[in-house]
């Protein structure tokens, strides 16, 4: 800690989400960013072969996997 | 409906669960994207789990009373069954919420709350309507493909002056890259796995170093004319790995070398 933190000076901050009046702005990044998104979404999957699915998560040869429930 | 349940040990299936019926704030979501997260590791391990997945995009169906929402909407679904009323609810940080609602307390539905299902029970304050011709898969992003790291960047400030370190490059990791691009700062990522360093480095980032490499910190100075990192987000959750233990970078001109003794 002392080493890792202290010593430097670091700020250290915990992430989980966002704050919800960013919502509008998290929206303006999407919207700014499709042809990344399309990048970072790999796969896309039916819900029924959500088996094939978690074992490419497994494999980490992916990015972003989307189910699609209704397939 | 239909919805996933993990079964056994890299076992999972599709079960049929009651339909769902909005009540008070609760509304329910027709899910037409659902973003894997990290379920896997429950599929891997055989965690026997009903109600799985926090991630959607869809269109509200049905509602129980007026809301921020109506019927037709489209939205983004945001996590957790927070409660709306504590003090870290009201002021917008309601992931972090101490007094999460129990589903079938809230509506009477024993079915679980997941979003790997075809329907979602959710507060109408947690869909975030879409803008007009946005995807629904683009929609779902706005969970964990780029929220953590969107909070993370919304916190540390992160702009164009910045040299970004993002350690782990995966679905999190990612959309760290992502969002930094965004904001036209500059990306180094750390990831030893080949498609995911590739994957980044197509999304942006400049340079993604190995951390089984020798002299992979000598390297991540070299990137960095020995001045260390500015603003760096752990999404490995390897210690040894961590941003922390990497990012040397402070106001107060610590010298490279302790770095390397911290390393």
């Amino acid at each position: 800690m002392s080493q890792d933190l202290i010593r430097k000076g670091l700020t250290l901050h915990g992430a989980w989400h966002y704050n919800l009046g960013d919502a509008s702005r998290i929206m303006q990044v999407i919207r700014g960013c499709g042809d990344l998104l399309d990048k970072q979404i790999t796969h896309t999957c039916p819900m029924s072969s959500v088996r094939e699915a978690f074992e490419l998560q497994l494999t980490g040869d992916c990015g972003k996997v989307v189910l699609y429930p209704w397939e | 409906m239909k919805a996933v349940r993990i079964s056994g040990e890299r076992q999972a299936e599709l079960i049929d669960l009651p339909d769902l019926e909005a009540k008070g704030e609760y509304m329910v979501v027709k899910i037409h994207a659902t973003p894997m997260c990290t379920e896997y590791k429950a599929y891997r391990a055989g965690h026997l789990w009903q109600g799985i997945g926090h991630e959607a995009a869809g269109e509200v169906v049905e509602v129980a009373q007026p809301g921020k929402v109506k019927v037709g909407d489209r939205v983004a679904v945001m996590p957790q069954l927070p409660c709306g009323r504590c003090a870290l609810c009201l002021k917008g940080e309601y992931i972090h919420c101490q007094y999460l609602e129990n589903l079938t307390e809230a509506t009477g539905y024993e079915g679980g709350n997941g979003t790997y299902a075809q329907y979602v029970l959710k507060q109408d304050w947690l869909l975030l309507p879409l803008p007009d011709g946005m995807s629904y898969e683009h929609a779902g992003m706005a969970c964990c493909g780029l929220g953590p790291t969107f909070g993370a960047m919304q916190l540390m400030q992160v702009d164009a002056f910045d040299t970004v370190l993002v350690t782990g490059l995966g679905p999190v990791g990612l959309g760290a890259v992502v969002n930094a691009v965004y904001r036209a700062a500059r990306v180094i990522g750390v990831e030893g796995q080949p498609f995911r360093a590739n994957l980044a480095q197509e999304l942006g980032a400049e340079t993604v170093i190995d951390p089984a490499e020798e002299g992979a910190l000598e390297q991540l100075m070299e990137l960095t004319d020995g001045l260390g990192i500015d603003k760096a987000i752990d999404c490995c959750g390897a210690p040894r790995r961590s941003a922390c233990v990497l990012t040397r970078r402070d106001a107060r001109g610590t010298s490279p070398s302790s770095a390397k003794q911290a390393s």
